[in-house]
């Protein structure tokens, strides 16, 4: 527990936690239900994914400090440390195969179209567990890195892309029901429930009690990045043309064409949406690890992730099938994973945490030193 | 290290000579003298001092002269002790004088230019130290140089590049400690920085490393560069290495902390951070706005020279669509007709480049425009036209060499040359997604790297926003109130006083100037 | 240490692998590519034909720096065509008669027949959007009859013809907004959005014989040009008609197409054929109200046109300002003019590519929501109401007419 990590890299993670994949895929699954007001989804879905961030907040401040699954062992008994230290790993895992195979799906889609899937896979996974093995430290500290650069390219970006943007595409602002509205801001919702990854980070964090603070204001960056990026591809294209395009966020950017020497700069912001998505695996492994490394205490970690990380790639190899398989899981049933994950999961800790505080306070209501 | 012997002074000067001699081989530059200084003629003192080693109008004008003048009075003390003490007291004319009391301590100080002088019949011997002897001279620095500044560099003494130092700081809390390092070559080091300036934690940690080193020898600042550093699996330079009195002042006074190297004029400085090795002192001595565009320029460079021939080779061979139609058809056209794929092409050049660059350092400075003549004429222009490469590739290695020598610090310059290979192989393999791995890879490791405990890409990762006034851009002096945050003990932030811009004078004093 | 150094050894041992790999999958050097720099659609009863446009770079390069050489060696492109049942098995046929891998990634135009295009543009535009390598942002153009002359054909003044076209029809509709150039991902923005219709413009080849050699370049005068023609309107992915060029700056007005434009228009006697000035629009705004009267749909369409005189054939004092109302009111006349003939050739033809249904949906959502159904036969009952303002900023920096000072000197 030497490791110390300032609450603003704390958000910063979370924002790239959650947005690599979130911008990647949100924009068009969202105006596939809400149409021209998917940004408003986005929106909403940026409401309830603060409230989850409160939610999880509100656990790590009671956390004195030690790591997750230790503490819970502490607080809650043996069996339920291992329960939810599986549970909790299995969805890690889980969301680790998901992001690996989108990742490389998305790299032989775009970028390198021959190059077989599992050295893709390899490579990448070589580089996530050398991150993961590094310690937290060095992953916000990439990350703040990582950070810095994309806010800068994102500026430039926008300036670039003003020129296609129309408000047209975006009007009118309410039309019909806010059930399309209510129903897109689910998927939203879960990516950025995803912030429940900070019940494992905040131990680390340098500020005491800040947990809440950094968990909303990772949630709001990320939910922003997510509503921008939506609002700027029904800007670009129109609400109709978005759900069909797979990547929507990055043909933004290839339709720039500023005279004949600015244009096709998608692979300029797919290079550094690369990187995010290093960063975000490597979040997820570093989660998985956690779990499983806390709760069995494990001793020998390098083996043990080592071994981890060959199991997430044999599965991301194995385990999807098509590209509509995939599809489905991870606009059909995926969300539904996440959310309960993230957030039922964390509320029934949290209701466990404050039965046993009660009970305890009763116990040692004759011993007042002691707390 | 091994254990002292310890070995007794005989009482008579001629066995101590005897077993000095028999010690150290009987040298032929080891220079005995005896002064017949008693009525009979029995030598009564004796010198004993390494020629070469020793400074000689010191030991003939302080030393060898004032013991003939004094004969009579050495003659006159009755015992070994009294002689002693007057030879000490009254007659050499020496500043450094020391008791020594073993035959192995005589061997060390005359090994360090020290003159020994015997007394007949006493135990003790005394050292005068008249270390001298021929050095280079002060010059200027070879490897760092600059324009406006200061034209001095360190020379191979280390007791010149210590005065050096003292010479810029006038306080009394620098501190040097000096150790010795090396079981054989017994080499002088020291350890400079400013107390209450310099993080203490830091100093007694680099003391303990030094301390550490157990080795027969240590010739120049690399050997403790090497053993002293935190990671040695890493192409980056986790010490820096200065030529520059100035450029070391300036570390000290930021809160670093230098390590000479008797014998070698590149010092050593720690903590250093990456952005350190981007700077150069001329950067304070110029205006700021030309220092920080310079800078920027630096530190592009140094992309240039680490991913230029990589992405160069993923954009050409996975990429097409980056390029401008009209570069990519006159791009495509040069390579009409080139036998190679574009990585072997990029090898071929970067190796015959770095074949050329070693033959350039390793060659006598005589034949040094041979080469240029032949690597430019023949490698240059004849493969083109012979169509083994293409011209853009040309252009592409040469601008990568040349961005090379921007980067002040020759052992950062090296860490690109070496990592610019391994990009051009996964650029070469993957693309920009090879490339973005690469650097990904790189970042990790930057990141995980300390010097002495300090994070390598301090200012940027952990951020720390106080200390971005130094690194892509210099402030003006004026606003460079603090030290910079982790290296410098936190007590001694404050540099210099707030609100130092200088204005022109107020209006009412400006008229009077015109009266 | 042990350990560090087994890393090392298999860090090593991947990188070894990497190399050894080098070679495969997706490199393509520079001298493998066919760079396509305009390629066209074409649908016969055989299936589709695709020809493509591809770039010589030594050819050009050497004309660029051949030195006293003057017309340059070969031909800088070279055009070929393959045929399949789909447009990708055309595509692919293509490695039967081309040693080089087809590159699509720089094409610049698309030229489609007016065929195929009838038949539907719904097979191109999946292709588009599913090939990561092709561009969505390449502007496309319909001809009449065999596409692959469109390609064949040369300019004098650009050596990459593909090139060319695309800066012929990206610098007309940014100086004389005529026709749009319109893009791939653009039209089909058009296609999909309420309207389902679409315009693209026509590009065809004026005079003959055509010139697709080099040697005719060397004449002065060229026998053939290619040239931008007419406006072809889409229904539903398919094409379904022409306009003029008339009718096309008329449908650019109720679009809010216009950037620049220029109007001839008569000042003086409305029938004279030589009192006639020209207008340069230099700022235009349209703004579509849809209101409901009874059941029936009208739709105000306030033009808002600003711009200076270019030339004047008419004896005005245009220091006037009453004479410069007038003008305006004649310039008025002229816009309303074209409007209403733009509007009857688009109802005629059924296809809303003036932004109608756009522009209900934004502003009465609940009312498109009863239209949508039916928008076709609603769109051609739709009453349109122009009110059009032209303001003559600026008369250029003459402000007597020669016409006047004529006049003054037979006085």
């Amino acid at each position: 527990m030497k490791e110390k990590i300032t609450s603003f890299q704390v958000s910063a993670l979370i924002m790239f936690t959650i947005a690599p994949t979130g911008i990647l895929l949100l924009p068009g699954a969202i105006t596939s239900f809400a149409k021209q007001n998917a940004w408003q989804s986005a929106a909403l879905g940026t409401v309830f994914g603060i409230g989850i961030a409160v939610l999880i907040g509100y656990i790590c401040n009671q956390n004195p400090g030690m790591p997750l699954m230790n503490w819970l062992e502490k607080r809650l008994g043996r069996w339920v440390c291992v329960l939810v230290g599986l549970f909790l790993a299995r969805y890690y895992i889980t969301i680790a195969v998901i992001t690996l195979s989108e990742f490389s799906f998305f790299i032989s889609d775009e970028v390198l179209h021959r190059t077989p899937p599992w050295l893709t896979m390899t490579i990448i996974m070589l580089v996530v567990l050398y991150a993961v093995g590094q310690g937290i430290e060095t992953i916000v500290r990439v990350n703040m890195i990582t950070f810095l650069v994309s806010v800068l390219l994102i500026a430039a970006g926008s300036l670039l892309i003003m020129k296609n943007m129309h408000a047209k595409p975006l009007l009118p602002l309410w039309e019909g029901s806010f059930t399309p509205v209510l129903k897109g801001s689910l998927l939203p919702a879960s990516w950025l429930s995803e912030v429940a990854v900070l019940l494992l980070l905040a131990p680390y964090i340098r500020q005491k009690k800040s947990a809440i603070r950094t968990g909303i204001a990772g949630v709001a960056l990320a939910g922003a990045a997510i509503t921008v990026t939506v609002a700027v591809s029904i800007a670009t294209f129109g609400p109709r043309l978005v759900p069909l395009i797979t990547y929507p966020s990055f043909l933004i950017v290839s339709v720039i064409e500023i005279g004949s020497l600015l244009e096709r700069l998608e692979i300029v912001f797919i290079s550094i949406w690369l990187l995010t998505m290093y960063l975000k695996l490597s979040v997820l492994m570093f989660g998985a690890s956690q779990c499983l490394v806390q709760s069995f205490h494990i001793r020998s970690e390098r083996p043990f992730l080592f071994a981890l990380g060959l199991f997430v790639l044999l599965n991301a190899l194995y385990a999807w099938g098509n590209a509509a398989d995939f599809y489905a899981y991870t606009v059909k049933t995926g969300f539904l994973d996440l959310l309960f994950s993230n957030a039922l999961v964390p509320a029934i800790i949290a209701l466990g945490l404050w039965v046993t505080t009660k009970g305890m306070r009763r116990r040692r209501s004759y011993d007042p030193n002691d707390s | 290290m091994t254990k002292r012997r310890s070995t007794p002074i005989p009482e008579s000067s001629a066995s101590a000579l005897g077993w000095m001699m028999n010690e150290l081989g009987h040298g032929t530059d080891i220079v005995t003298r005896a002064f017949a200084c008693g009525a009979d003629g029995q030598p009564l003192v004796t010198i004993v001092y390494i020629e070469g080693l020793v400074d000689p109008m010191a030991v003939n004008g302080r030393i060898v002269d004032r013991i003939l003048d004094a004969a009579h009075s050495l003659d006159a003390a009755a015992l070994p002790q009294d002689r002693l003490r007057l030879l000490k007291e009254k007659v050499l004319a020496v500043g450094g004088i020391a008791e020594i009391r073993t035959g192995e301590e005589i061997l060390n100080s005359l090994l360090e230019g020290s003159t020994v002088v015997l007394a007949e019949g006493s135990e003790i011997a005394v050292c005068a130290n008249t270390a001298g002897g021929e050095h280079r001279s002060i010059e200027e620095p070879s490897s760092q140089t600059v324009i406006r500044g200061p034209k001095e560099g360190f020379t191979e003494s280390i007791r010149t590049n210590v005065s050096l130092i003292r010479r810029k700081i006038k306080s009394p809390k620098l501190r040097i400690d000096h150790k010795s390092i090396g079981t054989v070559t017994q080499t002088q080091i020291a350890v400079v920085y400013l107390k209450d300036i310099a993080n203490q934690k830091i100093v007694d940690e680099i003391h303990e490393r030094l301390d550490g080193i157990d080795t027969d020898s240590i010739l120049e600042s690399g050997y403790i560069e090497e053993f002293i550093q935190d990671r040695t699996f890493t192409p980056f330079p986790t010490l820096q290495n200065l030529e520059r009195p100035d450029a070391i002042v300036g570390g000290i006074l930021e809160g670093q902390i230098a390590i000479i190297v008797d014998g070698t004029p590149f010092v050593l400085l720690a903590p250093v951070t990456f952005n350190r090795f981007f700077q150069s002192s001329e950067d304070y001595y110029q205006r700021f706005d030309i220092a920080s565009f310079l800078r920027l320029i630096r530190f592009g460079s140094f992309l240039a020279s680490m991913l230029l021939p990589s992405l160069y080779i993923a954009i050409t061979t996975f990429h097409q669509e980056m390029i401008p139609t009209t570069l990519l058809v006159s791009l495509a056209a040069q390579r009409e007709g080139t036998p190679f794929p574009a990585i072997v092409e990029a090898f071929i050049m970067e190796i015959t480049f770095e074949v050329l660059r070693e033959a350039g350092v390793r060659m006598p400075r005589a034949m040094g425009s041979a080469i240029s003549i032949v690597g430019a004429l023949v490698l240059g222009q004849a493969a083109v036209q012979a169509g083994l490469v293409s011209a853009a590739m040309v252009i592409v290695v040469s601008f990568t060499a040349i961005a090379n020598f921007v980067i002040p610090s020759v052992n950062m310059a090296t860490a690109s040359r070496l990592i610019r290979f391994a990009m051009m192989i996964l650029g070469g393999t993957f693309g920009l997604f090879g490339v973005m791995t690469g650097l990904m890879f790189l970042l990790i490791h930057m990141v995980s790297l300390r010097s002495f405990g300090i994070p390598f890409m301090l200012p940027l990762s952990p951020l720390s926003i106080p200390n971005l006034k130094d690194v892509f851009i210099r402030l003006p002096w004026w606003a460079l109130s603090t030290r910079p945050r982790l290296i410098a003990d936190p007590k001694a932030n404050v540099r210099q006083g707030k609100n130092q811009k200088p204005e022109p004078p107020s209006s009412s004093s400006g008229e009077r100037n015109d009266e | 240490m042990t350990r560090t150094i087994r890393r090392g050894i298999l860090a090593a041992a991947c990188l070894a692998s990497c190399i050894l790999l080098t070679g495969c999958w997706d490199r393509a050097e520079l001298n493998e590519l066919a760079i396509t720099s305009a390629t066209s659609f074409d649908k016969t009863d055989k299936g589709w034909t695709v020809s493509y446009q591809v770039i010589i770079p030594s050819a050009i390069s050497s004309g660029y720096s051949g030195g006293g050489g003057g017309g340059g060696g070969g031909s800088p492109i070279t055009v070929y065509s393959t045929t399949g049942k789909t447009i990708r098995e055309a595509v692919s046929r293509s490695v039967m008669e081309s040693p080089r891998q087809l590159y699509f990634a720089h094409n610049r135009v698309l030229v489609v027949s007016d065929r195929a295009a009838r038949s539907g543009m719904n097979a191109i535009l999946d292709v588009y959007f599913r090939l990561p390598e092709a561009r969505e942002t390449v502007n496309i153009l319909i001809s009449e009859g065999d596409p692959s002359r469109m390609l064949r054909q040369l300019f004098a003044m650009q050596r990459i013809s593909g090139e060319g076209l695309q800066a012929l029809i990206a610098k007309e509709s940014r100086i004389d907004s005529i026709l749009p150039a319109v893009k791939v991902y653009e039209f089909a923005m058009s296609i999909v959005g309420d309207g389902r219709s679409g315009v693209l413009p026509e590009i065809y080849i004026g005079g003959s014989p055509d010139v697709n050699a080099t040697d005719k370049l060397s004449e002065t005068s060229m026998s053939a040009r290619l040239k931008l023609g007419r406006l072809a309107l889409f229904k539903s992915g398919r094409m379904v008609g022409w306009l003029s060029q008339r009718e096309a700056l008329g449908v650019a007005f109720i679009a809010d197409r216009i950037k620049f434009a220029s109007i001839a228009f008569p000042c003086g006697d409305r029938n004279s054929q030589s009192q006639l000035g020209t207008f340069r629009i230099a700022k235009s705004s349209t703004k579509l109200t849809p209101r409901r009267s009874g059941n029936r749909l009208a739709m105000e369409v306030n033009i808002q046109t600003e711009g200076a005189l270019e030339e004047m054939n008419c004896a005005l004092d245009l220091l006037d300002p009453s004479v410069l109302h007038q003008l305006e009111a004649r310039l008025k006349g002229e816009v309303e003019k074209i409007v209403e003939e733009a509007w009857d050739a688009v109802r005629a033809h059924k296809a809303d590519v003036l932004g109608f249904a756009e522009a209900v949906h934004r502003l009465d959502p609940k009312y498109w929501k009863s239209l949508k159904n039916d928008w076709d036969e609603q769109f051609a009952a739709i009453a349109m109401k122009t009110d059009i303002k032209v303001k003559i900023e600026r008369v250029g920096v003459s402000t007597k007419t020669f016409k006047k000072l004529e006049e003054q000197d037979n006085e």
